[in-house]
């Protein structure tokens, strides 16, 4: 599906994508549920988030999601067309004046792990910030002993930047290592091109 | 590259001939997140060590496996 991003989108208006298994779409307070709470309080779910593990009330969490404007700041939350349900989020900035989009993932629900959620629902993000918001280029920062993340990142074909030593403590006390990668548009949408010649 | 085909085959529960020579995390339909760690916990198990940053990094196909495990 890259560079395959064609419905109207008008900044500020609540933002809907679609990959083949899942709907994403802008979360708001009411979709504060005990599920997403329950995810917040999950020491393994939490455990390679840049948030960590801090305790948060329902209000904080219904406040954090009120703080995406739809415009540059985006809460979205992923919902299994199958009858799944809310089973993650991803949160994205766009810097404008840069023209540079920063990206992170949560799959909350521990049953649609390692079923290759990420890689389908950000090629659907990564579609929508390098169509409507015109991003030339889009990072994700992966604490580097997630390997399923790593994983995801390079099986998704993103460059590797650099890595930020000891950059972020863990719950156990030891310190972990930050990947940055990055994914430009020019070769997300060469991809996208070779894709559809050899699907052709 | 033998050596490396045997763990990513180990990892991935597989026959040593079901591993295709240009086997990587790109191109290898078998090769999942959950296969990506098992490959990470072998070649761990296989040196006796934790993975550096990098290393981890590399073991995206049979040829950075091998080298991983050939030092």
């Amino acid at each position: 599906m890259i560079g395959s991003y064609t419905a109207p989108w008008t900044p500020g208006a609540p933002l809907h994508l679609e990959s083949e298994r899942f709907v994403l779409r802008s979360l708001g307070p009411v979709d504060v549920t005990d599920d997403y709470l329950g995810w917040l309080s999950d020491a393994e779910v939490t455990r390679f988030l840049h948030s960590g593990g801090r305790r948060r009330s329902k209000a904080d969490v219904e406040a954090y999601v009120a703080r995406h404007d739809n415009k540059t700041a985006f809460h979205l939350g992923i919902f299994a067309k199958d009858g799944g349900g809310h089973i993650g989020n991803y949160s994205f900035s766009c810097d404008l004046v840069h023209r540079v989009g920063q990206i992170n993932v949560m799959v909350g629900d521990r049953g649609w792990w390692k079923k290759r959620v990420v890689g389908e629902t950000r090629a659907a993000i990564l579609d929508f910030l390098f169509g409507p918001m015109d991003m030339l280029k889009v990072i994700g920062t992966p604490y580097a002993r997630n390997v399923a993340a790593v994983y995801n990142y390079q099986s998704q074909r993103f460059k590797i930047e650099g890595v930020l030593r000891d950059h972020r403590l863990l719950s156990d006390g030891t310190r972990s290592d930050v990947i940055c990668f990055a994914m430009f548009r020019a070769d997300w949408l060469a991809r996208g091109r070779a894709d559809q010649a050899t699907s052709a | 590259m033998s050596a490396a085909k045997e763990l990513v085959a180990e990892a991935f529960e597989l026959h040593f001939e079901d591993v295709p020579d240009d086997a990587s995390i790109e191109s290898f339909d078998a090769w999942d997140s959950l296969g990506h760690m098992r490959i990470v916990t072998v070649i761990e198990a296989h040196l006796g060590r934790a993975l550096e940053t990098e290393e981890v990094l590399s073991a995206v196909d049979l040829a950075g496996i091998e080298k991983l495990i050939d030092r």
